[in-house]
């Protein structure tokens, strides 16, 4: 008898805690979803220095793709190079930095706002090599939603 | 397309190679052999063969050929599930004693609890606004609240502890969990997917209660014919195991259709069949063969090409990962333990319980897998759950030893010793209990 009623007491609690909880998340925001293959369509091209080894590729930037973690963003890029950048989403704001996996990079920036009205997602972002000064402006268009390299399966 | 086959063939060829040799190195260790699997599938990902040697991994696993290994890897899932659902039998179910009955319930309900409240700190760090705290939340309990029934059956079975009154409340247990598990993953699945379906909620859920209807009511009389036939002649012919095969894949079709995964078709035509002992593992012997020995493995890998450890970076995902770790342990291993020795086992008992119930395995992935592919979950939640799955299937066997073992049997040191002592007892035990390892 003794322990049907701790056993009601605590399932009950228990269970109140759960619906507690749910009703609690429901006030929560998670970042804006800017996750998925994203298709560049315009670009603008400013040189710098190709000198310094380092000039954009701009013909080979057709698509991005980000993997999304709440605020931190995984960006490869549809270059040959599959470039890839970390960064993360502050509001609408984008920053993201080239990473690679064993240290040597080119130093590539990304800089970019993300509107999500009207439907599709557009974004505006600047790519930016700066040891050589040269950049390249897109305009991307979200193509899909799904996370990570589900779109290529 | 035609698939390219010399890829499929090598990449086939690797993963069976490599899950068999970690798959034998880890039974050398007294590890259950799925763990092994489950490293070898991340090891072949992007957090190993994808970091020291991204060529290699470029050519073996190119993005255009993952559809057909994700493919073949589906059906192997499918027939998995299917001798799940085949092993459990719900008799087990019938007539529990109040400490199955609050402990089962508590280490479903406890984690799941833990879960959905580690929910609030993670929704707004790992997921974004393109998913509903409440599908993420109930997610989260879910992946803290499930249990590898298979891979806890094995253990059970190889320690010759089927008998004893831990295992028969650790195996109740987790046939519990996993039938709660699987009813709260559907309706997670209903609810992510109503917003893109043709089928309104309302037809979604009708057609699921229908079809449960169906199964239990009318298939399973059928199928049940399938048990007197082999009680008489004591074989399973080639045309009931096509009749067999066509009822898991037609089932698995069905539930995809209505909106939730096709596992829960195969694993429901599982629960429907006959439990004839004979039948179950002349079954099993057929299936398990090309399910969990050819198949299975590839599953693996396909879960570690989308485990990429690499998204962990920092100290902050570091510790969120570490974080979902303690919380699982405490929620199902504290949860357990607790219960049980509320309800009158000895603190020797209700330690192993916890470590029994705190064992994920294989399970936790088709979970995961679902919750990725659905949605719900972002690649590197995915991956910091993956990690948790592997480390608590891994922790089960020696933390069993040193609370179990080392004080039922203190002259003898190692699990090895009374294992081998009790195995031919245990072979004869197995082969009436199929499980996969």
């Amino acid at each position: 008898m003794r322990i049907a009623i701790v056993y009601f007491v605590v399932m009950s609690l228990v269970i109140s805690g759960v619906f507690g909880i749910l009703s609690l998340g429901t006030h929560l925001d998670a970042p804006a979803s800017v996750k998925g293959k994203w298709a560049i369509e315009a670009q603008q091209f400013i040189p710098g220095n190709e000198t310094c080894g380092g000039s954009l590729d701009w013909e080979e930037y057709s698509t991005l793709t980000m993997i999304q973690s709440g605020p931190d963003l995984e960006i490869t890029l549809g270059d040959t190079y599959h470039t890839l950048l970390m960064g993360s989403l502050m509001g609408e704001i984008i920053i993201a930095k080239e990473k690679h996996p064993h240290g040597t990079t080119r130093g590539m920036e990304l800089e970019g706002k993300v509107d999500r009205q009207p439907e599709p997602d557009r974004l505006e972002a600047t790519l930016t090599l700066p040891r050589c000064g040269s950049s390249l402006q897109v305009t991307a268009i979200r193509v899909n939603s799904s996370n990570g390299e589900g779109d290529s399966q | 397309m035609m698939p390219d086959l010399p890829t499929l063939f090598l990449q086939i060829v690797v993963i069976l190679a490599l899950a068999r040799a970690l798959g034998w190195l880890f039974r050398k260790i007294y590890q259950p052999q799925v763990v092994g699997e489950m490293v070898a599938g991340v090891l072949l990902g992007p957090s190993l063969l994808g970091w020291v040697a991204p060529g290699v991994y470029k050519t073996l696993f190119p993005p255009e050929s993952l559809g057909y290994l994700n493919s073949l890897s589906q059906v192997g899932l499918i027939l998995f599930m299917f001798l799940v659902g085949l092993e459990l039998d719900l008799k087990v179910l019938r007539g529990l004693g109040h400490a199955t009955v609050v402990t089962s319930h508590v280490s479903i309900i406890f984690p799941f609890f833990l879960g959905s409240g580690l929910a609030i700190y993670l929704y707004p760090r790992l997921s974004d606004d393109s998913v509903s705290f409440t599908n993420f939340a109930l997610f989260m309990g879910a992946a803290m609240s499930i249990t590898a029934f298979p891979v806890l059956a094995r253990i059970l079975t190889e320690r010759n502890l089927l008998k004893t009154r831990l295992g028969s409340v650790a195996i109740t247990c987790a046939a519990v969990d996993d039938v709660t598990g699987w009813c709260i993953l559907a309706g997670i699945v209903l609810l992510a997917r109503a917003s893109e379906s043709s089928l309104p909620l309302w037809a979604a859920l009708s057609g699921v209660a229908g079809f449960i209807a169906l199964m239990w009511f009318g298939v399973r009389q059928l199928v049940g014919k399938m048990g007197d036939f082999f009680e008489r002649y004591g074989t399973v012919t080639q045309g009931m195991l096509v009749i067999i095969l066509l009822l898991v894949l037609s089932a698995g079709w069905v539930t995809e259709r209505l909106g939730i995964h096709a596992v829960f078709g195969a694993f429901i035509s599982g629960v429907i069949m006959p439990k004839n002992h004979g039948l179950v593992n002349s079954l099993t012997e057929k299936i398990n063969d090309v399910a969990v020995v050819l198949l299975l493995p590839l599953f693996f890998a396909f879960v570690g090409l989308q485990t990429s450890l690499g998204l962990l970076s920092g100290a902050k995902m570091w510790f969120f990962a570490a974080l979902i770790l303690a919380t699982a342990v405490v929620g199902k291993f504290g949860g357990s333990m607790l219960s049980a020795r509320f309800t009158g086992l000895s603190w020797r008992e209700a330690g192993s319980l916890g470590v029994l119930m705190n064992t994920r395995g294989l399970m936790e992935l088709v979970l995961l897998t679902i919750g990725l592919e659905i949605g719900v979950i972002s690649q590197a939640l995915f991956s910091m759950l993956v990690l948790m799955a592997i480390t608590t299937t891994f922790m089960t066997s020696p933390i069993l030893e040193w609370i179990y073992y080392s004080r039922l049997y203190p002259k003898k040191t190692t699990l090895a010793e009374t294992a081998n002592e009790s195995e031919e007892a245990t072979v004869d035990q197995a082969s009436s209990f199929p499980v996969i390892e």
